[in-house]
């Protein structure tokens, strides 16, 4: 039976579950979720996921949420075809890649994630207007980041070495709303960044997955 | 030669790791980075870490930083020895890995400012921002009910064994429960339980001797 993913493909976290089942050429359904009428809130769904949250990945028995997570294990469960997402023949790589997965966790999510929350979500919330304060804190930070992935990729072709893997992945549901927005000069203005943007934007896997990310956000 | 860890042996981060070599049996070194002095914003610093953050190891001609990955990286290369951090089976792992990644992007993001703002301002002379600490404090209560929950039904977050879902809460679980948080753990039958348990492990008791601290 083909995996389910539960969610709406415009989800950033479902887009980065889609790009990796594309990558590892694995048959799955999306299972529709209603985001805009919360049905990720109610008890059927918050059973899979007690946080509430998309995307849910069922797998015969396993149900698993946490989207690092699932495609920690969709990467694992088909090593042996599609991409190598994971350099799992050698540990030493293996850790490179949740070396740059972690940072992208830790450093490049939480600056992105708050500034498409304010120009992308906020207006679809419709109650308030984005806060202009928490956007600027956060561009500050996420062009700090980027300083240090401009001087990384100026190494290697891809964050954690010569071959596209998790460590890219992650970032490109989030790097592809945010290059919507009217501060794209933030990966524009660095050279081997916009490079490598070029590039994860140019894989058969994000050409499928990216007509499901529809949300725009206010050109604020 | 053993792996070197660069870091302060009371910070959360590099105890991540420390807890991981002390479950695993991995001997190491401890090179102290000076938090106290922002030892670690310096040049020779972002050497290894370029986010200017603790840890960072080196092992022969191989250097990781971000602790998690460290962790893993170490239960992975020792996954015989020790402890099994990682889980027994494909479907264990995504288990464990899912509860890990629940510690990244709703306990840490929440743990993270109250221990900066209790413990760590205040040793530097710092303001404390009150507000911020209260309101992160009630959504930590919600997030807590859903582990409460989790652990009314599970020895462990992931399962009937200790891995690395909990060993990764540890370090800033310890620091929280030194400040009035300590009050909501207690209130939680099941977290008290799993707190206790795992922190009545030996490898745990070695880390706060080393750091220093009294029995936990």
């Amino acid at each position: 039976m083909a995996m389910k993913v539960y969610g709406d493909g415009m989800s950033a976290c479902v887009a980065r579950v889609l790009l990796c089942l594309h990558e590892k050429e694995t048959e799955f359904e999306l299972v529709p979720v209603d985001l805009f009428a919360c049905h990720h809130k109610l008890p059927s769904f918050l059973s899979m996921n007690p946080f509430g949250q998309v995307p849910v990945l069922q797998d015969d028995d396993l149900t698993l949420f946490e989207s690092r997570a699932i495609t920690a294990y969709i990467a694992d469960k088909h090593k042996d075809k599609g991409t190598d997402l994971t350099r799992h023949a050698d540990a030493k790589e293996t850790a490179i890649v949740k070396l740059w997965s972690e940072v992208e966790s830790h450093h490049f999510n939480p600056a992105v994630s708050a500034v498409i929350h304010q120009l992308i979500v906020v207006p679809l919330q419709g109650e308030k207007s984005p806060d202009a304060a928490i956007v600027e804190e956060n561009l500050e930070k996420l062009g700090k980041v980027l300083d240090v992935y401009e001087e990384r990729l100026g190494k290697t072709k891809y964050l954690a070495g010569d071959s596209y893997t998790l460590a890219d992945l992650h970032h490109v549901p989030y790097i592809y709303y945010f290059m919507k927005t009217s501060h794209a000069g933030l990966v524009n203005d660095r050279p081997n960044v916009k490079a490598w943007w070029e590039d994860l934007c140019s894989r058969p896997a994000f050409l499928k997955v990216s007509p499901g990310l529809t949300i725009a956000p206010v050109t604020n | 030669m053993v792996v070197k860890l660069y870091g302060q042996v009371t910070a959360a981060c590099p105890q991540r790791v420390l807890l991981c070599f002390l479950e695993k049996e991995i001997e190491f070194e401890i090179v102290h980075v000076d938090l106290d002095t922002l030892e670690q914003k310096k040049p020779e610093h972002l050497l290894r870490q370029p986010f200017g953050q603790v840890p960072a190891i080196e092992d022969g001609d191989f250097k990781l930083f971000e602790s998690r990955a460290i962790a893993r990286y170490y239960a992975t290369k020792y996954a015989d020895q020790g402890t099994n951090l990682l889980g027994k089976s494909l479907e264990h792992r995504a288990i464990v890995d899912q509860w890990a990644d629940v510690e990244t992007h709703y306990f840490n993001v929440l743990a993270f400012p109250i221990v900066l703002n209790l413990v760590i301002k205040p040793r530097l002379g710092e303001e404390c921002d009150v507000v911020l600490v209260e309101e992160t404090k009630v959504k930590l209560e919600v997030v807590l009910d859903i582990y409460e929950n989790r652990l009314a039904s599970n020895r462990f977050l992931a399962g009937d064994e200790f891995t690395m879902a909990d060993l990764t809460h540890m370090p800033a679980m310890g620091h929280l429960m030194g400040t009035d948080v300590n009050r909501m753990v207690k209130a939680r039958v099941n977290m008290n339980r799993w707190w206790e348990d795992i922190t009545a492990r030996p490898a745990w008791k070695k880390l706060m001797k080393m750091a220093g601290f009294g029995l936990a």
